[in-house]
């Protein structure tokens, strides 16, 4: 199974349960909007996991990757 | 009368290492479980203690709701990883593991500070031998900062409880209403424990380094027990709402670039700990009893994945992604083990982090913050993100990178995970045998359809997003910075220009002083040459015998005695 089925499958069982949420609406506590927004649990995983991967590996990595351990020098000395 | 867990855990600490082998092994075994059985039979309200000087009592026994679910799970964990440990701890780590337990539990016990600090201090000791245990040149360099960083920590400590005792408050008490110094030391000790950002680095630093068992345990213990100090004594500190948020993201940032799976999992202890820390600072009693089972929970699905990564390094010698692949198909049951760790850790129903961490996210929203809870939410899309589908991804599908022989997994390993695994399944499904034991009243049922479908929907997302990018999140080998470069590197510099400094002083200081003391010794080396006995510069001053106007040593001897008589009789009558 190439990622790509892997990837589409994913997206239609979220899909799927984003029709089970709009059949039975049920939200016992909605204290914010959010709680009661159909799908907002969908989306807010997929934008957060965007979110999270480009602050980690895109900005946060790249300031504190270092070719080789940076104490080992000082520490022989 | 009361079986106290820690002391009997104690008593075997200091007693293990001098029995023979087969003993030592049975009581690897035995004393936990006796230990369980005592933990397990403490009731709430029961209180011991002895007298110590000053008209303090020492209670080194105090339970309530609070101490007793907490010295349960470590009992539980106690015997777990005692038993994963069973077939190649050598007598010092055995002995280590035991007195790290007991310490744990004495510090949950405690109904006073200074026992608190007794045992706190003995945890730090304690677990420092099991990173030196690993036996090589960076455990031991890492073990040393380890021990220094909690030495630090136990000092802020020892200064806060000094004042707080002087102050005749020697009891340990909420302190939140009571913001003074003391406080404020208490609380930036028990801090580094608990490894709030930016005192945290110690952790990432110390437990990758120790031996597969040791950071088992460790996992465990440490942070936890910081976190039933910070529930016991600072419920409702603003400050540690965002010191948990900041854990929380900040751990699992790290966690998706770590390379390394003892790496991986340190950080997401941090971020774990978030949770909690977040939660007692929140205060209600709601979330405090979120705390109180986010930490019960995370003790059982935590030494769950280090047994996990444990296993994998024992087996293959390597703990780094971009070593390992294909595990799947040669140690299946390692893999399925860990694999249900990561889901658990990552809040999948039916396990028992779905059950902890949604009582931290409702308090959250009860407590009207509400930007609070969707951080806590972001964070837990990056821990499935890391310590499930990264380390799935790459190193148990795939091929392998490196080649390796498997070593045989011992059955006892086995056995262990599949306990621990068994309990995070029972916990999940069964939440009320948790909920019914937390230290506040609450009604809560995690199972709603509404939250069922929101965790689907949330774990579904974020393995979309994780596949989206699988090129991107592919793991490096690189050395991370963290924290700790401030005190391995500025602060070193630091202290070792100050000693240049003051060396550079005193070795002038001493040059000035030398050359005084040699000009005016040549007016006392022989006093007879000053009375003309000796009449000559060069004649050797063999006629002198210095022995031959001393008083004998005898005398000086009986007059320091009778000195010593005289003034103690003055004294004493």
């Amino acid at each position: 199974m190439g990622q790509k089925n892997v990837i589409l499958s994913f997206a239609i069982v979220g899909f799927l349960s984003i029709i089970v949420e709009v059949i039975f609406p049920i939200h016992y506590h909605p204290y914010y909007w959010w709680h009661a927004f159909i799908g907002f649990d969908y989306i807010f995983g997929l934008l957060g996991g965007f979110l999270l991967i480009f602050i980690s590996k895109g900005i946060l990595f790249p300031i504190v990757k270092r070719k080789k351990d940076i104490y080992e020098r000082s520490e022989e000395e | 009368m009361i079986l106290h867990p820690a002391l009997i855990m104690l008593g075997a600490g200091i007693v293990i290492p001098f029995v023979p082998h087969l003993i030592r092994k049975i009581m690897l075994i035995v004393m936990p479980l006796i230990v369980l059985v005592a933990s397990y039979n403490l009731q709430y309200g029961q209180q011991q203690s002895i007298g110590f000087i000053n008209n303090i009592d020492l209670v080194y026994l105090k339970v309530d709701e609070l101490s007793w679910i907490f010295v349960f799970i470590l009992s539980i964990v106690s015997f777990t990883a005692n038993l994963f440990s069973y077939n190649y701890s050598n007598r010092i780590e055995v002995a280590a593991q035991f007195l790290y337990v007991a310490s744990s539990m004495g510090v949950v016990l405690a109904g006073d500070w200074i026992t608190l600090l007794f045992f706190w201090e003995l945890m730090a000791i304690s677990s420092t031998f099991l990173v030196w245990a690993k036996k090589d040149e960076t455990a031991k360099k890492a073990g040393i900062r380890y021990f220094l960083v909690h030495f630090f920590g136990g000092n802020l400590l020892l200064a806060g409880i000094f004042i707080k005792v002087s102050q005749g408050e020697y009891l340990i008490n909420s302190l939140s209403q009571n913001m003074d110094i003391a406080s404020i030391f208490i609380l930036i000790g028990i801090s580094i424990n608990a490894a709030i950002y930016p005192l945290h680095a110690w952790l990432p630093d110390a437990y990758p380094k120790s031996t597969i068992s040791g950071s088992v345990f460790m996992s465990c213990l440490t942070t936890k027990v910081a976190v039933y100090c910070l529930v016991r004594v600072f419920p409702g500190v603003p400050i540690l709402i965002w010191g948990g948020v900041v854990m929380c993201l900040l751990g699992v940032l790290y966690a998706m670039f770590a390379n390394d799976l003892r790496v991986i999992l340190s950080y997401h202890i941090i971020s774990q700990v978030g949770y909690m820390v977040a939660a007692v600072g929140l205060g209600s009693e709601l979330a405090l009893n979120g705390a109180v089972a986010h930490a019960f929970s995370h003790i059982l699905y935590k030494s769950l994945l280090f047994m996990g990564a444990g296993t994998i390094l024992y087996a293959t010698g390597f703990s780094k992604l971009t070593d390992l692949g294909g595990l799947f198909k040669k140690i299946p049951g390692v893999v399925v083990l860990y694999f249900i760790g990561s889901l658990a850790i990552s809040g999948f129903p039916y396990l028992n982090g779905f059950t902890s961490k949604a009582v931290i996210l409702s308090a959250a929203s009860v407590t009207k913050y509400p930007e609070v809870e969707l951080l806590l939410y972001l964070a837990s899309v990056g821990t499935l993100i890391s310590t499930c589908l990264k380390v799935t991804y790459y190193s148990f599908l795939g091929e392998a990178k490196k080649s390796y022989d498997i070593k045989k997994v011992p059955i006892n390993m086995y056995i262990s995970m599949i306990i621990t695994a068994v309990l995070c399944f029972v916990y999940g499904s069964f939440p009320n045998l948790l909920y019914n034991r937390l230290p506040f009243e609450m009604n809560y049922i995690p199972y709603t359809f509404d939250h069922v479908i929101s965790t689907v929907q949330i774990l579904l997302a974020s393995t979309l997003a994780f596949l989206f990018f699988v090129e991107i999140m592919e793991p490096k080998e690189y050395f991370l910075l963290d924290t700790d470069w401030l005190y391995r590197k500025p602060l070193v510099f630091v202290t070792r220009k100050t000693s240049e400094v003051v060396v550079t002083i005193q070795e002038n200081l001493g040059a000035v002083w030398g050359t005084g003391i040699l000009s005016i010794v040549p007016f006392f080396n022989n006093p007879f040459r000053k009375l003309n006995v000796i009449n000559s510069e060069n004649e050797t001053p063999e006629k002198y015998d210095p022995d031959h106007y001393r008083f004998s040593i005898g005398l000086a001897v009986t007059i320091a005695i009778m000195v010593f008589v005289g003034s103690f009789f003055y004294v004493r009558f």
